[in-house]
């Protein structure tokens, strides 16, 4: 205990450390900041103020400031940016406060409803900014939470809510950012390390943006500061968490040590074909898109069918990173694009390489924890409950372990752990979106939840919650657009006369763990699995199918590739 | 008063000599050795070693005419079983001498199989000084043991699973393994004897071998031991969380399993490991082979396609094993089965045509479903190569990416000496899976399931990728699909991916990337070839290698038509390139219209 609290009170000074140098002088001031900070760069062309426009507050200005406790270091936090960026940005701010980004909306939701905390998913009743309920706060709760629905904010706020632009979340490689606007447009390093001129700022210390500038142009690595872990984000990139286990822990070529990213090791997938052409993100994910949930692109939004463009070629385009590049055309007229069908097929559905199936989320809280049986699985892509984990693993005695609460800033007892049953990226089962177009389906999550009191009781003994309207339990597959598109798509038997597209699990056998495979329905508005009749006809074939799949891989006429004999 | 010294001290010492023998215990009426005055009663090992008859001596040796508990219990062997004494135990002239030279020249005595092959490779790519190589764990046992960097891996990452270890040198399930004849025949019950000074509950001999006994060590590497229960390492989470404690689904080594589809032989029947495995295979024939394959003698063939002969009065080995077995019926005439060595599969017998296993444990009969051979997907031209395991296992455990480690600073336990000794390996995974099999070809010319066997020796940075075909033991009744083969990337040893047809050529797309900074900049985990057929696993051993380009082309060939021909039966099939030329004729074929 007294360990946990050294550690974390190590983390805190950390923390006030990297939120600036904490000292004053009443002799100095400090609002000449040039005299320490020489060789700053300019935040750029449309910022270009004195420094103590964005950094001290109004009603400081003009006099002499005492103390460097004084400046603002992040003037787009969401706590200051009515104060700062406002009169110029009302339009943006207005719309990212009530944006999925700052809400965080669909997480909290659709866990709660999982959970049973929730009669539904939509429309949105919790948030985390805008005009939604805030997300309650269990630490005023005397009440011994004993049911999943009453273990849910806490589970959100302490284990899911690290990536939100209103507060810091972990300070690990991969993870820093900033908060606010500033967690998008100033660009961090994966290793949080400054690299630019300025002379008062160390080169070794971590927490800083690479260099003082606010730019509009965002590469990906930025947007991997929060969408990591197995989310669409890290796939883009061909990322895929490793187990958490220490025996997946591989030595690097050089057989040193390999460096943990976003807190745990990742496998090197196969990249998605725009990433490979070098295009980011905010490529896709305009401003409108991202900052207000509006305007979004969809793939034809770039890529035109060739009958229409008649000959003409399609327009370039210019990517954000200032490529000239031109999208592909698509023929209608091909074997998969020509079926009727298939109109209602997402583009994703053929073209991803492969997806998140993260099966069977096991989670515990403990408020009394050997750390001991966690030797082996002490690194979960959460840096901090690693070192809480870590230091006591050896520790032959029962600890009380605290952890932050990523929105408020509060440590509280308890720990949350999670374990999978076993995470693939091979199957692709098929289910309807909310559009009613074909898609992949990804488990989110299918929960086992298990909660120990500080006394030791297990008050939560390996709990499936039931949904928030009692229909079913809360294990959901969502559809989604895995961002692993590949030039040219899966073939016909991916899907057709294909069971684990069709829903029917990898292999028969109740009580197996492979039943895991089996989809469980989306939440209400998400989408559905597919109904008995699409099975069937996705696992018989018509005749119809068969010309088609006969067409598509042997052309006409087939020519085999040797010729037998 | 000297004399009266010497007197009392002379009375003395012959009381005392008179009390302590007549304090020994002495047995009442005459027996055969002095162990049974102290061990007066002790349980039967098994009706085939009856104490009354053979007593303690011939078995555990020591000095059978003292009543001194030091004396008489010098040179005992406590386990007679010990590959050190057994000549002189079990192996005596008069009891198994020829079993005994078997299982020393036996696979599970030699470890010869795994010797070689850590052995094959290491010495032109180790920079570290490589010695002398040893072809069985007794040389490595002798005076002056062979020596090299492989070896050194072998002693302290592979040797805790041989014949020759000690039982009980360690705690938990190391300690079980080993132990010469023991390690296999006396089962793993407690040994109860304490209730009463003499009361002794001798441990149980038996030839009806639980399976646990065999799963003690065969559940690391191949793990066929697991797989056959549907029991499959997982990646270790130890989920679900049982109260405040990790799953109870533990394998030893503080690993865990999950529950996948176990072996039909398991699910239907419960069988034991030695209800198809044979002293023959298990054993050895006297030959000392070098690898698994060569040494087992059991076949699906031996009991679904089996060869019946009459077990003859004077046929001496079935009529020994089913006295011992003591559960199954004798047959009395009737027809048993025979392996390809010819040993007696005296468990399965012709009863009025039909085919009865009996299982050793319990003698319970189980009719066996006939293969046939004339049926058209056992006889289809083209899959005469077809190993009944290619179709029939349903998934086998794969280990992509073993990074060894080795930190020559370190110590670390030898397991043939029990001593900490310089130079520490570590080994370390990418990933794991118990997906569909790949097929390759096995050095027998079968195509065989296949896993992958992927060292990086980081220390020395070089790679080893080899192919290493076995039978899973995850049979299914139904067998896989033909396109599960003829258009599976992933079976056919491409890895996953997208395999599709683009512009009249087959075209593949991984689904890993290169990853120079985990393995090297050339390689995919699961790509054991090209789609042009070049190997990028091979050099195994025994020649196991990935399909060739002309294998993958007419595996793939077929792939387009089986929308439709879906069927063994299907005319098509019957002569195929006909059928071929045929279609690119075009015509009226309905698939053209």
């Amino acid at each position: 205990m007294p360990s946990v609290m050294a550690s974390l009170s190590a983390g805190l000074i950390i923390l006030f450390l990297a939120c600036g140098d904490a000292f004053s002088d009443e002799r100095k001031d400090y609002g000449l900041c040039l005299d320490c900070h020489a060789g700053i760069e300019k935040i750029g062309v449309m910022h270009d103020f004195p420094c103590t426009s964005c950094h001290i507050r109004a009603e400081l200005r003009g006099g002499a400031i005492s103390s460097h406790d004084k400046i603002v270091r992040n003037p787009s936090d969401p706590s200051l940016v009515r104060d700062f960026c406002l009169p110029c940005h009302r339009r943006e701010i207005d719309a990212l406060e009530r944006s999925i980004h700052a809400t965080v909306a669909g997480i909290i939701n659709q866990t709660r409803f999982l959970w049973g905390a929730q009669k539904a998913v939509y429309p949105y009743e919790y948030g985390l900014s805008g005009t939604l309920k805030m997300l309650p706060d269990p630490s005023g709760s005397a009440a011994q939470p004993y049911s999943p629905e009453r273990l849910v904010d806490d589970f959100l706020r302490r284990r899911c809510l690290r990536c939100h632009i209103n507060t810091m979340g972990e300070q690990a490689a991969g993870l820093y950012r900033a908060t606010g606007c500033a967690s998008c447009h100033v660009l961090y390093a994966n290793d949080g390390l400054y690299a630019g001129d300025d002379l008062a700022v160390k080169k070794d210390k971590t927490g800083y943006p690479i260099t003082h500038r606010f730019t509009s142009k965002i590469p990906v690595i930025q947007c991997l500061h929060c969408h990591n872990h197995n989310h669409v984000g890290t796939d883009y990139v061909g990322l895929f968490e490793k187990d958490y286990h220490k025996s997946y822990r591989v030595p690097s070529a050089e057989g040193t040590k390999s460096p943990l990213i976003y807190g745990l090791q990742y496998h090197q997938l196969s990249k998605d074909v725009h990433y490979d052409r070098g295009l980011w993100c905010t490529d896709c994910h305009g401003k409108e898109d991202v900052m207000a949930d509006a305007a979004k692109k969809s793939c034809t939004s770039c890529h035109r069918p060739a009958e229409e463009s008649s000959g003409e070629s399609t327009e370039d385009f210019v990517t954000k990173a200032g490529q000239r590049l031109r999208a592909s055309a698509f023929s209608r007229m091909s074997a998969a694009h020509s079926v009727d069908s298939h109109q209602r097929v997402r583009c994703s559905a053929c073209h991803a390489q492969w997806s998140f199936q993260d099966y069977g989320l096991s989670v515990i809280r403990e408020d009394i924890v050997d750390a001991y049986k966690w030797r082996d699985i002490s690194i979960q892509g959460e840096p901090a409950a690693q070192r809480i984990i870590e230091e006591n693993s050896e520790n032959p005695l029962m600890i009380y372990p605290v952890s932050r609460d990523w929105v408020s800033g509060e440590i509280r007892a308890g720990l949350w752990s999670s374990g999978w049953r076993f995470r693939r990226w091979e199957p692709m089962p098929i289910g309807v979106d909310r559009d009613g177009k074909y898609a992949v389906l990804r488990p989110m999550y299918q929960y086992i939840l298990s909660f120990v009191g500080g006394n030791g009781y297990v008050i939560l003994d390996g709990v499936v919650p039931t949904r928030g309207d009692g229909s079913s339990a809360g294990w959901a597959f969502l559809p989604y657009t895995p961002h692993t598109v590949s030039p040219f798509g899966r073939n016909c038997d991916s899907c057709h006369e294909n069971r684990i597209a069709a829903g029917q699990g990898i292999y028969d056998g109740e009580g197996l763990d492979t039943s895991l495979t089996m989809p469980s329905p989306p939440v209400n508005g998400a989408g559905r699995l597919l109904d008995p009749e699409e099975r069937k006809k996705l696992m018989e074939p018509s005749m119809s199918y068969l010309r088609k799949r006969l067409k598509a891989l042997a052309g006409e006429p087939y020519t085999p590739v040797a010729p037998l004999k | 008063m000297k004399r009266l010294i010497t007197g009392l001290v002379l009375a003395l010492l012959g009381a005392v000599i008179i009390f302590k023998e007549a304090g020994l215990k002495r047995p009442a009426a005459l027996v055969r050795e002095g162990c049974l005055s102290c061990h007066s009663s002790v349980t039967d090992p098994d009706p085939s070693h009856p104490i009354q008859a053979f007593g303690c001596f011939r078995c555990h040796l020591g000095n059978p005419y003292s009543y001194d508990k030091e004396r008489a219990h010098y040179g005992m062997a406590q386990n007679p079983g010990d590959l050190r004494v057994v000549e002189h135990t079990c192996g005596t002239e008069a009891c198994h001498p020829q079993i005994i030279s078997r299982v020393k020249k036996g696979l599970m005595a030699t470890n010869r199989s795994i010797l070689e092959t850590i052995q094959a490779n290491w010495p032109s790519r180790a920079s570290i000084s490589y010695g002398t190589p040893a072809a069985r764990v007794a040389d490595l046992l002798s005076d002056k043991p062979p020596s090299n960097l492989a070896l050194d891996h072998y002693r302290k990452m592979c040797a805790g699973c041989h014949l020759w270890k000690p039982r009980k040198d360690y705690d938990g399930e190391a300690g079980l393994r080993g132990g010469g004849c023991s390690d296999c025949h006396v089962t793993q019950q407690e040994i109860s004897s304490k209730d009463g000074f003499n009361t002794f509950r001798h441990p149980e001999i038996t030839t009806r071998i639980p399976s646990e006994n065999c799963i003690k060590c065969h559940n690391r590497s191949a793990r066929i031991g697991l797989s056959y229960s549907g029991r499959w390492e997982s990646e270790g989470y130890g989920t679900p969380y049982e109260g405040a404690e990790l799953s109870s689904r533990k394998l030893s080594g503080n690993r865990f399993y999950l529950d996948l589809p176990s072996d039909v032989h398991f699910s239907k029947a419960s069988m034991e490991c030695v209800d198809c495995h044979t002293s023959v295979g298990l054993m050895g024939d006297g030959k000392e082979y070098n690898s698994i394959s060569a040494q087992v003698d059991i076949t699906c063939e031996s009991c679904h396609m089996p060869m019946l002969s009459r077990l003859e009065e004077d046929e001496n080995l079935g009529r020994r094993l089913l006295r011992l077995n003591r559960r199954i019926p004798d047959p009395a005439g009737g027809k048993i089965a025979f392996t390809v060595k010819g040993t007696p599969v005296y468990n399965l017998q012709e009863k009025g045509g039909k085919l009865i296993f009996f299982r050793k444990s319990d003698g319970l009969p189980v009719e066996v479903p006939r293969g046939s051979a004339e049926k058209p997907h056992h006889v289809m031209e083209g899959h005469e190569r077809l190993s009944c395991q290619s179709c029939h296992s349903l998934w086998i455990p794969q280990c992509y990416g073993c990074h060894v480690s080795y930190d020559e600073s370190a110590k670390q336990t030898d397991w043939l000496t029990g001593e900490k000794t310089r130079g520490r390996w570590s080994e370390a995974r990418s990933l794991m899976r118990f997906s569909r099999p790949s097929l390759g070809m096995r050095a027998s010319a079968k195509v065989y399931p296949v896993a992958p066997c992927q060292v990086f020796f980081k220390s020395e940075s070089f790679s080893l990728l080899t192919l290493s075909a076995f039978d899973p033991h995850t049979t299914s009744a139904k067998s896989r699909q033909c396109k599960d083969c003829h258009g599976d990337p992933k079976t056919i040893g491409l890895g996953e991916g997208i395999l599709t047809r683009k512009e009249d050529e087959w075209s593949f797309r991984s689904s890993f990337s290169f990853n120079t900074e985990e393995t090297r900049p050339d390689f995919l985990f699961d790509s054991f070839v090209t789609l042009d057929g070049k190997a990028l696993h091979g050099n195994a051993r025994d020649g196991t290698r990935p399909f060739n380009d002309t294998e993958l082309n007419r595996i793939l060939d077929v792939n387009p038509c089986l929308g439709c021909h879906k069927s063994y039966r299907d005319p098509i099939y019957k002569d195929f390139s006909a059928s071929v030329r045929r279609f690119r004729e075009g015509g009226d074929l309905p698939c053209l219209q």
